[in-house]
């Protein structure tokens, strides 16, 4: 509503942007300025930074330029993850992150993205029929909790359904939009419903609460008595979890403080086996095998923290404790600290094979966000070699060993074990890159024996990731915001393919975890005010797609809401309140959507985990965390959306806005 | 008479086009904008290391893009991009990314906090009775609607209107008039309750 010149809400701005507020005798002006200075009280921290904060944070500040400005031009995009996360039940729509891969050590990183109306499951590629185990099949007309064991599942029925997709979970009527065949609804009264081609298959009954596991097939169900339990669809394996342990008060998943998943598309998932969080176990979710770690297996007052993983089921477990890491800061002349020596857990595609390694680690505290923390393992992308540092006779190595079996590889000594110390093996002839921080080293394991093969300086790398070309990694650095540059391991040749940009990209990896896309945004060329997304393959440089230009400068689109779908054809990217650019690089087509209705609240978007659909919700009202009021849309320019209204009440379309694009 | 010409450019437009080929010019945006923008990292954050860790990659950032910075009409919003607001919204980024990076960090969205506000003492640094009147704000803060909140809690923290504007998305105009109906929710949910913290009997000097 257009706002008339002078209004009441003019002279309110006016009389709070005044400084001093000016003394016009309105009873609202004033009443407003008291608000503001209660609320601007202390609430236990100090709001203002102290003078040598303000110094110290100067230092950062235009030291990190300084360091910019004599070095290597950064390149282009920023490394943060894409958070999809999204999971729903029919109570609260719960934080949930599908990441592929983690970027930071600790890698169970639990997102705090809110969430679309859609929840994500993964349904398996090797899926066979529904048979499920014994124990898992109490479910009668009394609406006891458990698995439904009807035999008509059995019948084929599920050859019909998209299982090979992710597929979407409902609160409330699965609507009808073009594209979308297979997705799972949580019924008001517990029934939890495959839903797929016009066909509802029931799963469970008495389901409080549903929550996506990462691998395919998998979900994990909260009952009205209070238990809780994994299935597998794809074979029907089942466990039941401790409901102390998952659960909140309330009955529903605590699905970031319960669950640690492994990042990637791997089966991998550890949960407490005691309020206390002393005892774990590995759940694989395949077969729903378990290895327990009773209490006094790894150190008190730890987390479980996956290291390095990567799209093959290899993975290293190690437990960490967030006392430590969340001690204060203390200034980058601070002392280091070495970490206890440790144990890490090496999964080597099997629970049978695991084994425990010896692992040394120290790191200067220098922040908490886990930028003063060295990375102490990496895994090969194809999984075959696994490296850490630990000592050797009292010297830090790198050690790189065969993950299968540990079959000793080689050692690469270290000078010491830097906060900066980062590091990646690849395949093949093994090349192994290091990082200190400012210098990058790749050598060359050429029989065993590590050869320098090149070394150069860097600023601040960060991580490295690999690509499709086996001799290109990408390395992320951390100066003035986040960017990559491509280096070619076999060369040493780092290059400048990314211009630097405003620090406002992402990747996305596929089944094979490789960045398979980048999105960034980069400045118009003629009006910096206005922005491109394109999607980026990080190991051509290609531009693979470009949007057309957006009112809104590079910096203030937020990366963090972007959804990647599709093995990176499909992108979303918000932007502002209340719109969002659509990437399909399948159909070469950009567009802008924007909120299906027009009014003040935030507006989210978000791709629907099979990229079939748009997502739009808006932020809960005040006093809940309920979101109410999600529309959705077919993933193609121009159409309309379609609210999801009313109660759970079976495969209802429920009452349009807009006409279903079919 | 003699009059030298007054220069009304906004100072933070003038360091940001200076600065765009002298960083030093940067400095006049860090000085006047380093306390808000720790203040809106704190609350979002409620942590001093994060927040202080959130602030200096806030302004790494914009140190380093402020030669893009464009003091022009985006075509959307009713007032020219500010500065203040380009920097509180690479903050907002910038919280949510730490965030993302550290498990356990959660940011405090504002309901939460304004409900946390309401449900805590905030210290031995008030009276019994300025803490009384904080809570009694707080819990009428958080029955208004997502964009009033942000909007007040925005305000507490010094920022101005077109920089809110520019944070959320939203039109200058848009802004005031939730604004206006915020604060006029405001005093009614504060006048409905008995001798609220706004009423003149509660009032301090």
């Amino acid at each position: 509503m257009p706002d008339r010149p002078d209004s009441p809400a003019d002279r309110l701005d006016a009389h709070l942007d005044s400084t001093p507020p000016d003394d016009r005798d309105d009873d609202l002006a004033t009443f407003a300025e008291r608000v503001i200075e209660l609320g601007s009280l202390s609430d236990g921290h100090a709001s203002e930074p102290s003078q040598v904060q303000i110094d110290r944070i100067r230092e950062r500040v235009f030291a990190a330029d300084r360091g910019r400005k004599g070095n290597v031009v950064m390149a282009a995009s920023t490394f943060s993850d894409n958070r999809p996360g999204t999971t729903t039940s029919r109570i609260h729509i719960r934080d949930h992150q599908e990441d592929r891969r983690p970027v930071s050590p600790l890698s169970m990183l639990m997102t705090a993205a809110l969430v679309a109306i859609v929840a994500i499951a993964a349904f398996g590629v090797h899926r066979a029929s529904l048979d499920f185990l014994p124990g898992g099949s109490d479910s009668g007309p009394d609406r006891s909790p458990g698995l439904t064991a009807s035999p008509e599942i059995d019948d084929g029925r599920l050859d019909a359904c998209n299982l090979t997709e992710h597929v979407s979970i409902f609160d409330r009527a699965v609507p009808d939009v073009a594209g979308l065949e297979t997705a799972m609804r949580l019924d008001s009264d517990g029934d939890l419903v495959l839903f797929c081609n016009g066909e509802d298959i029931e799963v469970a009954t008495a389901v409080r609460d549903v929550a996506p596991m990462r691998w395919p097939g998998v979900i994990a169900m909260a009952f009205d008595d209070h238990t809780a339990r994994l299935l597998n669809l794809t074979n029907g394996a089942t466990l039941d979890l401790d409901a102390t342990t998952v659960l909140t008060k309330d009955g529903d998943f605590d699905v970031a403080g319960a669950f640690h998943y492994s990042g990637g598309a791997e089966p991998w998932l550890v949960t407490s086996l005691d309020e206390n969080r002393e005892s774990w176990q590995i759940i694989d979710l395949r077969s729903m095998e378990t290895l327990a770690l009773p209490e006094g297996t790894v150190p008190p007052d730890t987390e479980p923290a996956f290291e390095m993983v990567t799209g093959t089921d290899v993975a290293v477990i190690t437990w960490r404790s967030e006392q430590y890491l969340s001690q204060p800061a203390t200034p980058f002349s601070g002392g280091r600290q070495f970490t206890p020596e440790q144990r890490a857990l090496v999964l080597p595609g099997s629970i049978g094979d695991h084994r425990w390694i010896d692992v040394v680690e120290y790191r200067e505290h220098t922040t908490r966000r886990g930028l003063g923390f060295s990375q102490p393992f990496a895994i090969s992308p194809d999984g075959n070699l696994l490296a850490y540092t630990t000592n050797s006779e009292g010297s830090p190595v790198i050690r790189i060993e065969r993950a299968t079996d540990g079959t000793p590889v080689a050692d690469v000594n270290l000078n010491s074990l830097d906060r900066h110390t980062r590091f990646f093996i690849t395949e093949g002839e093994p090349r192994l890159t290091v990082s200190d921080g400012e210098i990058i080293r790749i050598h060359h394991l050429r029989d065993g024996v590590p050869e320098l093969l090149s070394e150069q300086p860097v600023v601040s790398a960060w991580w490295f990731y690999p690509t499709s070309d086996p001799d290109t990694i990408l390395v992320s650095h951390n100066v003035a915001g986040t960017s990559v540059t491509p280096l070619d391991v076999a060369s040493g040749e780092m290059q400048e393919r990314y211009p630097y940009v405003a620090p406002i990209a992402m990747q996305v990896y596929g089944d094979d975890q490789l960045p398979i896309t980048i999105v960034r945004v980069v400045p118009d060329e003629s009006d910096a005010a206005r922005s491109h997304v394109q999607l980026v393959n990080p190991a051509t440089g290609e531009v693979v797609l470009e949007s057309d230009p957006v009112a809104a400068h590079p910096v203030q689109i937020t990366s963090f809401h972007t959804s990647l779908r599709n093995e990176g054809t499909a992108a979303l990217v918000p932007i502002g309140y209340n719109r969002a650019v659509v990437l399909d690089a399948v159909s070469g087509e950009t567009w802008q959507i924007e909120a299906p209705v027009d009014d003040d609240r935030l507006w989210r978007f978000s791709l629907a985990p099979d990229g079939s659909l748009i997502v739009a919700w808006p932020e809960p009202a005040a006093g809940t965390r309920d979101y109410v009021d999600g529309h959705v849309a077919p993933f193609e320019p121009g159409a309309e959306w379609i609210p999801l209204e009313g109660e759970p009440s079976g495969n209802q379309v429920p009452d349009a806005e807009g006409t279903p694009a079919t | 008479m003699a009059a030298k010409r007054r220069d009304n450019r906004d100072p933070d437009l003038a360091d940001a086009l200076a600065a765009a080929t002298d960083p030093h010019a940067f400095g006049g945006i860090y000085e006047r904008h380093v306390g808000r923008i720790y203040a809106y990292a704190i609350q979002r954050l409620h942590d001093p290391a994060l927040a202080e860790d959130a602030t200096a990659t806030t302004f790494s950032r914009a140190l380093a893009s402020v030669h893009m910075f464009t003091p022009r009409d985006t075509g959307r919003n009713d007032h020219p991009p500010t500065v203040g607001g380009w920097l509180l919204t690479i903050a907002r980024n910038v919280v949510i990314d730490i965030a993302s990076e550290r498990r356990g960090v959660v940011i405090l969205d504002v309901d939460i906090y304004a409900q946390q506000i309401a449900s805590k003492d905030p210290g031995p640094a008030l009276t019994t009775e300025r803490n009384d009147d904080r809570r009694e704000l707080f819990e009428a803060i958080s029955h208004l609607n997502a964009t009033q909140r942000r909007i007040v809690l925005l305000r507490f923290q010094g920022w101005k209107g077109p920089e809110i504007a520019d944070l959320l998305g939203m039109s200058a105009g848009a802004v005031r008039i939730a604004q206006h109906r915020a604060f006029i929710k405001l005093r009614e949910l504060l006048e409905s309750s008995a001798a609220g913290p706004m009423s003149e009997e509660h009032q301090h000097a």
